[in-house]
């Protein structure tokens, strides 16, 4: 080992010694860190939604009345969304009556109704008769990326020509099975 | 005009139509073993109102019926020989209120008998929004009638607890297709082994030689017992000609977590189909 | 006797730059015993189960929220700067992104732990914090997920830093 190299060495490391201390140094406080995490599950959902009531608004006794699953105000509408091209099984529990005052009732029937991929209910999609029976579809799309299915619903509405006025409701229920799984 | 003045007030009290009602759920199969012994399921109301919510449990399975649909059987008072969790798996709260934009956890615990073997064990979670009722009223001196009707909905997803070693298999047979109407029909029958259902995914893909098939479809596929489902193809847009229909079943599913789907080894077939020319 | 020499020379060497190390770097004595703020994790900030097109917020004060203890061990008072690196997405394995926001009072500083006395403040700017002697204080996080409607499901995740200068 030359002289040289012993005194560089021991130069070099007091001198690089010092230079470290030195920028350190004046500094009052060590910069410390600390470390979480931000975590989330998202979750592969379905969501069914009576976006429109059955509205058949003033009825005369006597006269029947219809509402076509094509009226857009007045036509019952869900909506039923989740991912792309779920298979679901829809079927629907439907009443034969409304209840109105004092007991009295009246008579629905000639249940019609239309499903589809997009919001129309005139054309793309196809019409079915709704009941308790299901019919399978799929959710429009394709998996992982978001799906949708509109269902328009329609009836007919039948009163005596001496019912009793009042108020008349009642509910229909869209039961939406996913049957991927 | 007595009518019409009639009318027209009843008009004036009735309330605009309801907005939308309903919940989300989340996830749509939920899977839970002896460790946890409960699970939990998400519920949100998207809507302006509330909305009130009532769970339950019931046995059920996905079957096909004679033209290949999928629907849900279910049995109100299934046998002791089936793998039904429904009595024993109880929901809580069972009854609740979701407020509108907000959300609610509803837990699941499980309450197997000591004697189960290794196994799945299915039911279906059964959960049924009511939005508020429709508001219906009529002065007393009105000639009319007014008539609505509110729409619940109900939804119902899967629940599977899984006890010691469970294992899945699936056997593919009777691969056909046909012509009906505007699609392309791809039918194959399927019956399940093991003591789990299989969980996984039916592609379909109809190739006329083309190096890129010409259309592709993928659905998933659910078989507790044997299902025998077909898959429509949009034919509209296919020239006339010899097609091979190729059908594949894995376990790819981004729709569940992954480490909770049993794997197999991928099954194909094919089969041929021709398109006619359009009459 | 050469190697006696060049330790001679070594050691002269040495001992004469020894008072100039002393003289720069004289904190560096004390440096090794330098006041310091420990960082330490409590808890991760933790959003849950989420919903595609449904945006969730963890307030601040929140059971969820994330947290960090800064423990000042001396024996007087010390001011430090408060500085987050803050992700602007959570991400799955598979590389699918979900965003996530911070806002202004996302952030909290406790000088005692406790969310009684938290101040809130921005994440996203340098927060000057006071800590006790001897005492252990707390930050508090929390934030805002987007998830779009289509986002794709599975477990997200993102690394939030917190350094105290």
């Amino acid at each position: 080992m030359s002289r040289t190299s012993l005194v560089a060495r021991g130069v070099v490391t007091t001198a690089a010694m010092a230079i470290a201390f030195a920028a350190v140094g004046p500094s009052p406080l060590a910069a410390q860190t600390g470390t979480i995490n931000a975590t989330a599950t998202v979750l592969q959902p379905i969501t069914i939604t009576g976006s429109n009531d059955l509205q058949f608004g003033n009825v005369f006794p006597g006269v029947n009345k219809t509402v076509d699953y094509t009226d857009a105000t007045n036509a019952g509408k869900f909506t039923v969304g989740g991912d792309g091209g779920a298979q679901v099984a829809v079927s629907f529990t439907l009443p034969t009556d409304l209840n109105g005052p004092a007991g009295s009732t009246l008579p629905i029937s000639t249940w019609t109704g239309y499903y589809n991929t997009t919001n129309s209910a005139t054309s793309g999609g196809a019409s079915f008769t709704p009941s308790a029976t299901s019919f399978n579809t799929n959710l429009s799309g394709t998996t992982g990326s978001p799906g949708s299915l509109y269902v328009f619903l329609g009836a007919t509405v039948t009163p005596a020509v001496n019912q009793t006025q009042g108020a008349y409701s009642n509910t229909v229920t869209m039961t939406v099975a996913y049957t991927g799984s | 005009m007595k009518l019409l003045r009639a009318l027209s007030l009843v008009a004036s009290l009735i309330p605009a139509a309801l907005s939308a009602q309903g919940v989300l759920v989340a996830p749509t199969g939920i899977f839970i073993d002896p460790r946890t012994h409960g699970g939990s399921v998400e519920l949100y109301n998207p809507g302006s109102d509330p909305v009130e919510v009532s769970i339950s449990t019931a046995f059920g399975y996905p079957v096909t019926d004679s033209l290949g649909r999928v629907t849900l059987h279910m049995e109100n008072a299934p046998a002791s020989t089936v793998p039904s969790s429904a009595s024993w798996i109880d929901a809580f709260p069972r009854r609740l209120v979701v407020p509108a934009h907000e959300r609610r956890t509803v837990r699941l615990l499980a309450r197997p008998p000591i004697t189960l073997r290794d196994g799945e064990y299915w039911s279906r979670l059964v959960v049924e929004a009511k939005g508020g009722q429709i508001a219906l009223q009529s002065p007393s001196d009105s000639m009319g009638l007014h008539v609505g009707l509110t729409l619940d909905v109900r939804t119902i997803v899967a629940v599977f607890y899984r006890v010691g070693h469970v294992s899945t298999g699936l056997t593919m047979t009777d691969a056909r297709a046909h012509v009906a109407h505007d699609s392309v029909d791809v039918c194959a029958s399927f019956t399940r082994h093991g003591n789990a259902a299989f969980l996984g995914a039916l592609h379909v893909a109809l190739s006329s030689g083309a190096r890129t098939p010409a259309t592709a479809v993928s659905v998933p596929l659910a078989v507790y017992y044997a299902l025998a489902p077909c898959v429509a193809i949009p034919a509209r847009s296919l020239a006339p000609g010899r097609y091979v229909a190729h059908l594949l079943v894995d376990t790819d599913r981004s729709d569940l977590q992954r480490t909770l789907l049993l794997p197999i080894a991928p099954l194909r077939d094919s089969v041929i189909v021709t398109v006619p020319s359009p009459r | 006797m050469r190697d006696s020499r060049h330790s001679i020379t070594s050691r002269t060497l040495r001992s004469a730059l020894l008072p100039l190390m002393i003289l720069v770097c004289g904190a560096g004595s004390t440096h090794a015993k330098a006041p310091t703020v420990q960082v330490a994790r409590v808890q991760d900030l933790t959003f849950g189960n989420v919903f595609p097109g449904v945006p969730i917020t963890v307030p601040l004060t929140d059971s969820r929220a994330g947290q960090y203890t800064l423990v000042n061990g001396t024996g007087r008072a010390l001011t430090v700067q408060l500085v987050f690196v803050l992700p602007s997405t959570l991400a799955t394995g598979g590389g699918a992104l979900m965003p996530v926001q911070f806002g202004p009072a996302s952030a909290g500083f406790s000088a005692t732990g406790s969310l009684g006395s938290m101040v809130p403040f921005d994440p996203s700017i340098p927060f000057t914090a006071t800590i006790a002697a001897k005492t252990t204080a707390r930050v508090f996080l929390g934030g805002t997920l987007q998830p779009t409607g289509g986002q794709a499901f599975g477990s997200y995740t993102a690394t939030i830093t917190l350094t105290a200068l």
